[in-house]
């Protein structure tokens, strides 16, 4: 990982744990990483680094900024940026390029929407040249169908046109800069574009800076053509999908409708204890009017919680104290996830 | 002009074969079994993608070289063959259905031993008119493949189980014992063996003795700055590679890019691409990542790790000249280099230890490490702890001797040509300037029109304007 971009995702406010940043930033999905997540105000981040360099080093970094006295170890886990650390942070911010176009609702399948996108431009680019034989570029089995298909039913009607024309007036709705970007990932006749690192040189970016900008740059481009062109509409196909996953959506209708945690088990042959991630992971993307959490809270339940916890900031509550209570960690979560709101 | 010629000039528009590649579709044509032994760089593919266009039948093209069969599939279609299909491990479930049900609409199907050992697949085969069934790179089946797949063993059953159709082994690297054996593990007769030197005469041979790595990289750089470009440096690590592409920018003023497992798929095109469209003068790669384009024009391989086998060697620098102009290959041997390379392969070997551990524990591991994934193999496929013991046993005495052979090549002071032919049966006396650098001789690099001279500009891109990119991509500068 990054040092610039550990020191943007810790605070001089927040003890965060490292494991966890970690975890977030490649994807990882449990209900603890997607809380904490939640907790850091870093949800919009989940998964960033799942295509670039996994998150091995973690360590090393950690105690290189430390060593440069940005950051303190708060506790066995936990850092917090120290005063140096947080005006640094404070630059950097200015400074680094951070993915600016994600999501809090959505994830976008960037990878693949990507590999569609460059064998289409490639497709139309070699047609306009009348060339047919040339390396296409890799992309999946389902993906070449598609493009094949797509291309073989319009290529007679302005197809070169269309296409040229939408890559025009998308490009012209970004800055310079990043249009410039945008233009030589493209790969096509006598064209191959530039590789991360070339255009990390050309562009005076680091290539983890380059690769955020090429995340910005295709969540755009998905979005424009969401608004702007049905032609390309197809393209779309599968690439944004909720964030919340389609069995957790599942179980939440089903709570709505008046069943059970233990009824939604049975009638879907899964654990009780599965059930309940689905419902924490709605709690944790949903707003506070979304989530019936009278449905799973009694009134009892709340006033014990509000009486042991709301003296305590939220991130230092401790489970133990519910020792003497009936209320179990999921109830105990849920509640941590209500107050968060 | 005879019917091979008149096909050749039909369907590719060539006047004239290359050596050997007639004499191999003549066998064919005659329905035999044939064994094409042709150096690298004589269009081999070129055989059967023709004899398939003539005999209007599929042809069936086992591979050892997973990584590098979508390459191939797309090299066919792009000279022409849209009917090629590669059968790999990367299809899904509904995608490989998909492909099963409709095999004989495919002119060309590769796929590798593993994926057609599967039964699913091998019946879906049975019910194919296969007109040929080749075998690429055969030595592999003596060598185990390169990740040593016993898979190739099973090839015999196979080629029977198909109802025997005509067989065509294929490989620039194999000496007669190996071929002996190729024919032998397959259980073929009457065979027709097409044999061609593996000489490349017009790719000078050299080895330089560096006295430390400072040394090897300050050669190195000379060499580079000296030699015309394009060219490919060969080394062991990922890590090596890296660091003497920042080396070479910065004290060479080349354009140069590395080149391994860590890009991705579409940098990994982009690079082969920049390369074959001059855009690139050095690639630093490592032997692993294989290449899925073949560029004509490359004027030297340099190995600043030396190969760990003959046969690696003539693969790696048997991509040199493949236009038949003068280009040299080079190898920087330090000594102890062979200790690294001895490290490499042992490291690539499950060892005892591993594989007790690894058969007392077989229900409780779940990492998938390649050594583990080698075992599991061997485990699943009934192979006993002792069986594996003595396989891997062999097969590093195996590697150990075959690296044993390559330093005694690099040691070697007398004819670098001759030394190399003799490990294919070959003879060799014609040592001059434009042989090697062995017998004390100095190459004649300038007669041969290798040294760089002030013509050979290098042009950067300069083009960002996104505006005019776009409008190239389209065809719309006019
Ligand atoms: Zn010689």
């Amino acid at each position: 990982m990054n040092k610039k971009l550990l020191l943007l995702m810790l605070s001089n406010k927040q003890p965060r744990r490292l494991k966890l940043i970690k975890n977030l930033l490649d994807g990882k999905k449990t209900v603890s990483t997607l809380f904490w997540g939640s907790r850091y105000h870093m949800l919009d981040y989940s998964g960033i680094m799942k295509h670039f360099d996994s998150i091995k080093n973690e360590d090393k970094i950690i105690n290189e900024l430390i060593k440069y006295g940005y950051v303190f170890p708060y506790d066995k886990y936990q850092y917090k940026l120290t005063n140096k650390g947080k005006t640094k942070k404070d630059s950097l911010i200015e400074s680094f390029y951070l993915p600016k176009e994600l999501s809090y609702g959505f994830d976008y399948d960037i990878e693949e929407f990507k590999s569609r996108f460059l064998l289409l431009i490639q497709v139309a680019s070699e047609y306009s040249y009348n060339n047919s034989s040339y390396y296409p570029v890799q992309a999946d089995f389902y993906d070449t169908n598609l493009i094949k298909a797509f291309f073989h039913k319009h290529k007679n009607d302005n197809f070169v046109d269309k296409i040229y024309n939408i890559i025009n007036s998308f490009l012209a709705t970004l800055d310079k800069e990043r249009a410039s970007i945008f233009a030589n990932l493209m790969i096509g006749h006598d064209n191959y574009g530039l590789t991360y690192e070339q255009l990390s040189k050309q562009y005076n970016y680091s290539q983890l800076e380059i690769y955020f900008i090429n995340i910005d740059l295709w969540i755009l481009l998905i979005r424009f053509i969401k608004n702007n062109s049905s032609f390309l509409k197809i393209l779309l196909k599968n690439i944004v999908k909720n964030k919340i996953n389609e069995s957790a959506k599942r179980t939440f209708n089903e709570l709505n409708s008046g069943l059970k945690i233990s009824s939604i088990a049975k009638k879907y042959n899964l654990k009780e204890s599965t059930i309940k991630e689905h419902l924490l992971e709605n709690a944790i993307f949903l707003s506070a009017t979304e989530f019936p959490y009278n449905k799973l809270l009694s009134t009892a339940n709340i006033s014990y919680l509000n009486k042991t916890y709301l003296q305590q900031p939220i991130d230092l509550w401790k489970f133990s104290k519910l020792n003497d209570s009936n209320i179990d960690f999921f109830k105990f979560r849920l509640y941590q996830i209500m107050r968060s709101k | 002009m005879d019917y091979l010629r008149q096909n050749l000039k039909k369907w590719f528009g060539f006047d004239d074969f290359r050596p050997g590649q007639s004499e191999v579709l003549a066998a064919l044509n005659q329905g035999k079994n044939t064994f094409g032994m042709l150096p690298t760089g004589t269009g081999k593919t070129l055989i059967y993608q023709l004899f398939g266009l003539m005999i209007k039948k599929p042809v069936v093209i086992i591979s050892p070289l997973i990584s590098l069969m979508q390459d191939q599939v797309d090299r066919m279609r792009y000279l022409g063959s849209k009917n090629t299909v590669a059968i790999t491990s990367n299809l899904n479930f509904i995608e490989k259905k998909r492909i099963l049900k409709n095999l004989s609409k495919y002119s060309y199907i590769y796929i590798s031993p593993e994926m057609i050992s599967q039964s699913d697949i091998l019946e879906s085969f049975k019910k194919l008119d296969i007109g040929l069934f080749v075998i690429d790179e055969a030595h592999c089946i003596v060598q185990w493949g390169t990740d040593f797949r016993p898979e190739y063993l099973n090839l015999h059953r196979i080629i029977n189980y198909l109802n025997n159709p005509k067989v065509l082994m294929l490989t620039a690297t194999a000496s007669k014992k190996v071929r002996y054996e190729i024919v032998d593990k397959l259980g073929l007769h009457n065979v027709k063996n097409i044999v061609k030197s593996t000489n490349r005469s017009n790719i000078m041979l050299s080895v330089e003795y560096c006295d430390d790595s400072n040394d090897k990289n300050n050669k190195l750089l000379s060499l580079v700055n000296k030699l015309r470009s394009p060219g490919i440096i060969y080394f062991s690590s990922k890590k090596m590679a890296n660091m003497v592409t920042i080396f070479l920018r910065k004290e060479a003023h080349l354009r140069v890019e590395a080149y391994h497992s860590d890009l991705n798929n579409e940098n990994r095109y982009r690079i082969q691409h920049q390369f074959m469209d001059n855009q690139i003068d050095v690639i630093c790669a490592t032997s692993a990542f294989g290449m899925g384009i073949d560029k004509n024009n490359i004027r030297y391989v340099i190995h600043y790790h030396m190969p760990s086998n003959i046969e690696s060697y003539v693969q790696e620098m048997g991509r040199a000249g493949r236009d038949m102009d003068e280009s040299i290959s080079i190898i920087l041997y330090q000594k102890n280099d062979e200790i690294l390379q001895y490290n490499l392969l042992m490291d690539n070997i499950p060892d005892d230890d591993m594989i007790s551990f690894y058969y007392q524990n077989y229900n409780k591991l779940d990492n998938n490490d390649e050594q583990t994934k080698l075992l599991k193999y061997y485990y699943d496929n009934g192979y006993s702890k002792d069986d594996v013991t003595n396989i891997f046993q062999a097969r590093r005495l195996e590697q150990k001797d075959s690296l044993a052979e390559m330093l005694s090549y690099v040691l070697n002071n007398h004819c670098r040509r001759k030394k190399l032919l003799t490990h294919f049966d070959e003879a060799f006396d014609d040592h001059n300037e434009y042989c090697c650098d062995g017998n004390h001789t100095k190459l004649n690099l300038q007669a041969s029109n290798l040294i760089r001279s002030n013509n050979d500009k290098i042009i950067y891109k300069d083009n960002y304007d996104w505006h005019s990119i776009i409008n190239s991509l389209f065809n719309k500068l006019h």
